[in-house]
């Protein structure tokens, strides 16, 4: 390295850099996008606390708990929120007047800076977890850069407006207790990360995977039976407490109920050709884990998350936002196989351009620019405009260059998933280090 | 010397005289033909014009202006003419297209070249006519112009084009019966039994007028909607365009705490929608109520020079929803203005940046300074 450049920019002053620009590209998105689910969302903890509800929904209560939290300290600087969030229960879901109501106020970009405060706050202790999960590794300061600026989560959380961050930063912190051998920490933040979000559901085997890991290499099964209560008892709560206390959710045409309830319902049922090679990628997956020997609880979940979330995006990418699910599993295995950095940055830029080129407009619209003002809104999309041009040659046009970008996309998946599942345990990070050097 | 009693009554005759008959002279001058005389014009094919010098109307009673021309060739009286009416009043800047603007023009058919134009607040105010009889290349006389009010007879003679000018000038009232109902049951010409939970209605004889001629639409309605903020929306079907949430209106009223009013009053003005296209019908979504029921009191297309009375009704928060035709830097303006408007949170939002952005000039310049130093 540079010796000048090695003394001139230590690692202390990189990182500040990286978070305070990360921090400004943040800031500089918060007030001017909104998508209606982000009303809705915000409709709903507005319905809640002036209603004195606490039991909403069996779904996604942590991040109910967490946006309420935020929601009592935000209160007092927002205008009219009687009006402006309105809701009449139990449809919960924004229609497109609650959309153009909200963004026809001038306190427009106020509330949605207010709103994305809860997602600002857990997105920078997603990065703090980060770093800490890859202390000690020279490279870092590199993955951190890769979740700061990675064009996934900054859209899904300050341009589409999702609660990602929450849900993934509970996963994360499960990763990060498995790494540092606190079994009951991190049963309790897998707990929440299945309270805030039904894909997370998908990494119920990956946990279980670990804590036998972690008895089998510890010759210990008390702490991680407790564990596995723990998340089995925790899990089924809000089904206990709707049985034995006659719970009702509140709102009964959520988004969420029609997104992945509890994987049974929407994308494996709707896309009938997805199940199977789903279930062959992962049992592939699980069954060369076992065999692997893998000995670290916090690798045995990373490698098993990072191995069943992969597989479900072969047949599309769904919503623009879902692939945030990948993106942090994705990173976190960086730190057994550094070297699919590159994948993970593929993987990322793959995703952008192929919703660029999505002509639909379903995700990157106009829409999400009506705070601004209400004429985006119908303005045509990068895809359209790329097809009035461009595009005008079918060869390359919008809807042929998405699917090349979804290959693309796949592929980096496939090289992750490969070297994830091909990397010995001797492996030293110290040896991947220095080839990455 | 006559006498002052003597100079009243020759006054007060001729008055009379002129008031009983509603004639008056106007001078007739020729473009692109040749006058022959006695009133008598020959029209050449390519875009011919009289213009008329009208005199003022002296009655200022509720009259208008009769127009007649006779064709002199036999032959032709009974063909269909193509006429273009451009008028001028005295405030009119005069200067485009030879002295008249295409804002002040009316296109219609006319076999008999006799046409009426009543309505005091634009006739009476013409000091100018310009008549042009397109592809015709004939010969006319034209007969003095007459301020005269209107009755059935001349009804018949009013350009269906000169009615819409008048009502988009003016405004008119949409009847109750013209609403018909979807996701709604009528029960009365104006009166809605709740049907399903997207309920709205929609008046169902075209109203062919241009947007930019139209000052809004005005509601008047009682809707007993038990919840204490209620949305609305409003659609436009136009010449070009079917019924599309690209071309909408968004708002909410909020009663406050308060008991809904027993009759709501919105005003919804059309100017913010920059539409050069022609409306055809409206559609006005309400918010869903189980047990509903609507009530119309009044709807009204509100004309430009009524407008300033219905400013008051404007709801709040409205949002207008539309991408064509919008002039350019409005985008910019209305954005600015947008912002400007909650400026407590701007100042606040400026000094976090500002904050951020010093803190990383700061850092990057101690690095180069830090790079020199070595």
């Amino acid at each position: 390295m540079n010796p000048i450049i090695n003394n001139a920019i230590t690692t202390k002053q990189a990182l500040w850099i990286c978070l305070l620009l990360a921090l400004l590209i943040r800031l500089a998105l918060m007030p001017f996008f909104l998508h209606m689910d982000l009303l809705s969302e915000m409709r709903r903890i507005h319905y809640a606390s002036e209603n004195a509800v606490y039991y909403p929904s069996f779904t996604r209560i942590s991040i109910f708990y967490v946006e309420r939290f935020f929601y009592f300290f935000t209160k007092p600087f927002m205008v009219s929120p009687d009006t402006l969030f309105y809701l009449s229960v139990p449809y919960a879901s924004a229609t497109t007047t609650d959309h153009f109501v909200f963004t026809g106020d001038a306190s427009v970009f106020r509330h949605l800076f207010l709103f994305k405060l809860p997602y600002l706050v857990f997105d920078g202790l997603c990065a703090w977890l980060i770093w800490l999960f890859f202390k000690g590794q020279p490279y870092r300061l590199a993955i951190l850069c890769l979740w700061l600026f990675n064009p996934v989560t900054l859209y899904a959380t300050y341009i589409f407006g999702r609660f990602e961050v929450i849900s993934l930063f509970f996963v994360i912190l499960s990763a990060y207790g498995l790494q540092q051998k606190r079994l009951i920490l991190a049963s309790f933040a897998f707990v929440l990360a299945l309270h805030a979000r039904e894909i997370n559901t998908l990494f119920l085997p990956a946990f279980f995977f670990a804590l036998w890991v972690w008895a089998r290499q510890n010759r210990s099964w008390r702490t991680p039976i407790l564990s596995a209560m723990i998340v089995l008892v925790a899990w089924r709560i809000p089904g206990f407490m709707e049985h034995w206390f006659g719970l009702q959710s509140v709102f009964i045409q959520e988004s969420n109920l029609v997104e992945i309830p509890w994987l049974k319902k929407s994308i494996f049922v709707n896309q009938d050709g997805l199940i199977l090679p789903f279930i062959a990628v992962s049992s592939f997956a699980a069954l060369w884990m076992i065999q692997q020997h893998i000995r670290d609880s916090d690798r045995a979940f990373v490698t098993g998350a990072t191995a069943l979330i992969l597989p479900f995006f072969l047949a599309g990418l769904y919503s623009a936002h879902y692939y945030t699910w990948a993106i942090a599993p994705a990173l976190l295995s960086l730190r057994y196989v550094p070297r699919a950095w590159f994948a993970v940055v593929v993987m990322s830029f793959a995703w952008l351009a192929y919703w660029c080129f999505d002509s639909s407009g379903a995700h990157f619209t106009g829409l999400l620019l009506t705070p601004l003002d209400a004429s985006f809104f119908g303005r045509p999309t990068i895809g359209q405009l790329y097809n009035q041009t461009i595009g005008l040659a079918q060869v390359v046009s919008a809807a042929n260059m998405r699917q090349v970008f979804f290959s693309i996309l796949v592929a980096a998946q496939a090289v992750l998933f490969w070297k994830l599942l091909n990397a010995k345990h001797g492996d030293t990070l110290a040896k991947s280090s220095e080839t990455l050097r | 010397m006559k006498s002052l009693g003597h100079r009243f009554c020759l006054a007060l005759f001729c008055l009379c005289f002129f008031g009983a008959h509603g004639l008056t002279r106007a001078s007739v001058d020729v473009i692109n033909g040749e006058a022959l005389g006695n009133n008598h014009f020959q029209l050449k094919q390519n875009d011919p014009q009289l213009h008329f010098s009208v005199p003022e109307n002296v009655n200022y009673a509720q009259q208008g202006l009769l127009v007649e021309l006779e064709a002199l060739d036999a032959a032709l009286a009974k063909k269909e003419y193509s006429v273009e009416l451009f008028w001028a009043a005295k405030t009119d800047t005069l200067g485009v297209s030879r002295g008249f603007s295409k804002q002040h023009r009316v296109e219609f058919t006319s076999q008999s070249l006799r046409f009426y134009l009543p309505h005091p607040q634009i006739a009476s105010q013409i000091t100018k006519l310009r008549v042009d009889i397109n592809n015709c290349a004939c010969r006319f006389k034209v007969l003095p112009l007459q301020w005269q009010s209107e009755t059935a007879e001349l009804a018949t003679l009013v350009p269906p084009a000169w009615r819409n000018r008048i009502r988009s000038f003016s405004g008119f009232d949409i009847a109750p019966e013209d609403w018909g109902g979807q996701g709604f049951v009528q029960v009365g010409p104006g009166q809605f039994k709740h049907g399903n939970w997207d309920p709205r209605i929609l008046n169902k004889d075209e109203i062919n007028l241009p947007f930019k001629e139209l000052a809004g639409v005005y509601f008047e309605f009682s809707y007993d909607v038990p919840h204490p903020v209620h949305h609305f929306e409003l659609f436009w079907q136009t010449d070009r365009h079917g019924i599309s949430a690209k071309r909408s209106v968004h708002f909410a009223t909020d009663r406050g705490g308060e008991a809904w009013p027993d009759q709501q009053k919105l005003f919804i003005p059309f100017a913010p929608l920059h539409s050069q296209q022609r409306l055809k019908r409206l559609r006005f979504d309400l918010m869903g109520c189980g047990e509903c029921t609507l009530v119309l009191h009044r709807t009204r297309l509100v004309g430009k020079q009524e407008a300033a009375k219905y400013q008051d009704f404007i709801p709040p928060r409205i949002q207008f929803v539309n991408t064509e035709g919008l002039p350019k830097g409005l985008l910019a303006h209305r954005v600015i203005s947008k912002m400007a408007a909650d400026k407590g949170f701007f100042i606040f939002y400026a000094l976090v940046i500002l904050l951020v952005l010093g803190l990383l000039v700061y850092l990057l310049l101690g690095l180069f300074k830090g790079r020199r130093q070595l």
